[in-house]
């Protein structure tokens, strides 16, 4: 006889499971709500505040003892004030099963019935009987189906990243048959990670009854939606088990970015035709002096050196280093490569890089020169170069929610060469470019030398994925060190960028070493 | 079908028991021979053997809830050598792959040659192949293929290692090759010193 026959009833609670406990958290979050009819202060009371496990319960039974209205889930939504209560939810996908738990259990009664026989013994001929009462209660049972409203409440829709949201669910069973065994697991966003409390739930639920639970996930740069549950029912004696992918009415969270800026990025001195602030070695208008010449007629009055005027009765004209405007387009790496991380903890490479592309777009913004941006993604991303405030809105969109930059791994192929001769079509001549891009592999250097010999400056941030605990990351952190070494060594500026370190003091150090 | 039959079966075997229980007289054309009742158990204990046998080849079925609480979990970088790597330990004879590994381990290296002595590609193939480039006999010998350049002792418990001689050899050329990196670092951030004419707290 196997070990798993002679179970009792409720060992199919907890024990084939196995890692995902039903409320390890003891029950901090299961409420089975009851209704009572009339007391709408109960059932608004009850939506945003769960009481605690032990309360439910017994709260629970007093309903079962009042018994359930129809009416009920109407009349409680509208006493709910301005929470909208559930909705009905709709059955994407179902399925039934038979989950063998009871299989094998005859065994007990053709045993006892077996010996009985054989020995004459009355006793072990009646216990079989026990048995044959077991087993018709475990297989004449079907799974129920249920009919279930939902309803999702967030704490906040809009979160600033590294905010926690709180989401309630409330899930209610408008149908007719009581659900013995009901597990609800959360369809969270597969980019959100839970911090506090399982999202999933386990309970039986009458007719008219509900059970809220909820769970708290850490927001992060983007838009997601919450907007389906995994529900599986067992009837009592948990033999039969139907799955269903339940929708429910969306749940949206958008996560903007902040505008922040980073420290002043290092440019090089290629730029463009218009006045701005990277200092060029041609002289004219500007703030910077240059030299002194001769006047010439037509010069501004305001150049002209009065002092060596009053000295010696000769106009000069000072010039100046001209200062003028940078066009920079920073190019994100966001192929399937690049998706890499540092350890489990922390944002991933490509998470770090666009945080650092939004500071430096921002802070070039900020000091006046025209910033776009691009992407080798699986999709096209492309925001030509511009200024002023609507062209900074729409970049701060672009990289807060633009599906290709998700924090998840694209799924299609991204064709480098085919992606890097449009980027080349779209740049201007004097478009310099701030490739950021973890640098994994050796594709990655090559873009950045592609871009290099048609003439763009190009600097490289580099968000560094690699440690050094195993031999592997050990010899791909060497590898890396190597391929910006090569780099370096034909004439791209790198800025190695250290997990735990801060990004302006990354550009600093790189400042330090371009000067030096 | 045969499990709606088996119940109508069962059903009215079990009513016909109770009404046994009123009427005991409707039992007699029953058979309750000795030997009859001796086959009836033996079938049933072999019910109970069949159904054991049952049990054993069934799987439980529940439906597999999914993670619905964790992120992504993405690789760092390397991950793939460690895994390849602990893997040899069961694929003892597969030298192919310890091949593809050592050659893997040998462009890196080669690379990392040249960075440090600014020297040429070949010349760097050259040292890893001579095993010039490392004072570690063992790393030297995970490229050379012959028997490293030490003291018996030290083979000796190489030997009685508990990992395998190539994994060890692999480990400690990666170990030599980041000593290599560190030491060219160390230079670079010296001669930069030296040029500015300045010492810089600043590393790199």
């Amino acid at each position: 006889m196997s070990e798993d026959g002679p179970d009792g009833p409720n060992s199919d609670r907890s024990g084939p499971q196995g890692p995902e406990p039903e409320r390890p958290d003891g029950g901090r979050a299961v409420v089975d709500e009851a209704e009572e009819v009339g007391e709408p202060s109960v059932e608004s009371g009850d939506g945003t505040e769960p009481p605690s496990a032990g309360g439910s319960e017994r709260d629970g039974e007093a309903a079962e003892a009042a018994g359930a209205d129809e009416a009920d889930p109407a009349e409680a939504s509208a006493g709910a004030g301005e929470a909208t209560g559930p909705v009905a939810a709709a059955v994407r996908s179902s399925r039934i099963r038979s989950t063998n738990h009871w299989v094998g259990f005859a065994t007990l009664v053709f045993l006892s019935a077996g010996l009985g026989a054989l020995l004459r013994s009355r006793p072990l001929m009646l216990a079989a009987v026990v048995g044959v009462g077991y087993l018709a209660y475990a297989n004449t049972t079907e799974a129920p189906e249920p009919e279930l409203a939902v309803e999702r409440r967030l704490s906040e829709e809009e979160p600033e990243p590294g905010d926690t949201v709180e989401v309630t669910v409330v899930v209610e069973n408008v149908g007719e048959a009581a659900l013995a065994d009901l597990r609800v697991v959360e369809q969270v966003p597969e980019a959100l990670a839970v911090t506090e409390g399982p999202a999933r739930a386990a309970t039986a639920l009458r007719p008219g009854a509900r059970m809220t639970f909820s769970y708290t996930v850490l927001a992060r740069r983007g838009a997601y939606r919450f907007e389906g549950l995994t529900v599986i029912a067992r009837n009592a004696s948990g033999s039969r088990e139907r799955e269903l992918d339940v929708a429910t009415e969306p749940a949206a969270i958008t996560c903007l970015a902040p505008i922040d800026a980073t420290a002043t990025v290092p440019l090089r001195g290629l730029t463009s035709p218009y006045t701005g602030r990277v200092s060029t070695d041609s002289s004219g208008e500007g703030t910077e002096f240059a030299s002194l010449r001769e006047y010439q007629h037509g010069d501004a009055l305001s150049r002209i050196d009065w002092n060596t005027y009053a000295r010696d009765r000769t106009l000069t004209t000072m010039e100046f280093r001209e200062e003028r405007m940078a066009t920079v387009v920073v190019v994100l790496d966001l192929r399937a490569e690049a998706y890499l991380q540092a350890g489990d903890d922390g944002p991933h490479a490509v998470d770090r890089g666009i945080d650092a592309a939004r500071r430096v777009f921002n802070s070039l913004l900020d000091t006046g020169d025209r910033v776009g941006l691009a992407a080798f993604a699986a999709d096209t991303v492309w925001l030509a170069p511009g200024a002023g405030p609507t062209h900074r809105a729409r970049a701060r969109e672009l990289l807060s929610t633009d599906p290709a930059l998700s924090p998840l791994p694209p799924d299609g192929r991204v064709y480098v060469r085919l992606q890097l001769r449009r980027l080349a079509q779209r740049l201007d001549d004097d478009a310099q470019v701030v490739f950021v891009s973890p640098m994994p592999d050796d594709t990655s250097a090559v873009i950045a030398r592609s871009l290099h010999v048609r003439g763009h400056a190009v600097t490289v941030l580099s968000p560094d994925p690699t440690m050094g605990d195993t031999p592997g990351r050990r010899l791909a952190a060497i590898e890396r060190s190597n391929r910006l070494n090569g780099l370096r060594g034909s004439d791209v500026r790198v800025v190695d960028w250290d997990g735990d370190e801060r990004l302006a003091e990354a550009l600093e150090r790189a400042r330090r070493r371009w000067s030096g | 079908m045969s499990r709606s039959i088996t119940a109508t079966l069962g059903v009215l075997l079990g009513v016909v028991g109770i009404a046994a229980l009123a009427v005991p007289r409707i039992t007699t054309p029953l058979p309750t021979g000795e030997s009859f009742v001796l086959v009836v158990g033996a079938v049933l204990v072999l019910g109970a053997v069949a159904q054991v046998q049952r049990r054993r080849h069934t799987e439980l079925d529940y439906a597999e809830t999914p993670d619905a609480e964790l992120a992504v979990d993405l690789p760092t970088p390397g991950d793939d050598l460690d895994r390849r790597l602990g893997r040899l330990r069961l694929t003892r004879f597969n030298e192919a792959e310890r091949h593809r590994i050592r050659d893997e381990i040998a462009d890196v290296a080669a690379e990392t040659i040249r960075r440090r002595q600014r020297g040429s590609r070949e010349a760097a193939r050259r040292a890893l192949e001579e095993g010039t480039w490392t004072e570690d006999p063992f790393a030297a010998a995970f490229f050379t293929g012959r028997v490293p350049q030490a003291p018996t002792t030290d083979r000796l418990r190489e030997l009685f290692d508990r990992e395998s001689p190539f994994k060890r050899r692999a480990v400690r050329s990666i170990d030599a090759l980041e000593r290599l990196l560190e030491a060219d670092e160390r230079r670079a951030a010296g001669d930069r010193r030296e040029a500015d004419g300045q010492p810089e707290d600043d590393d790199e």
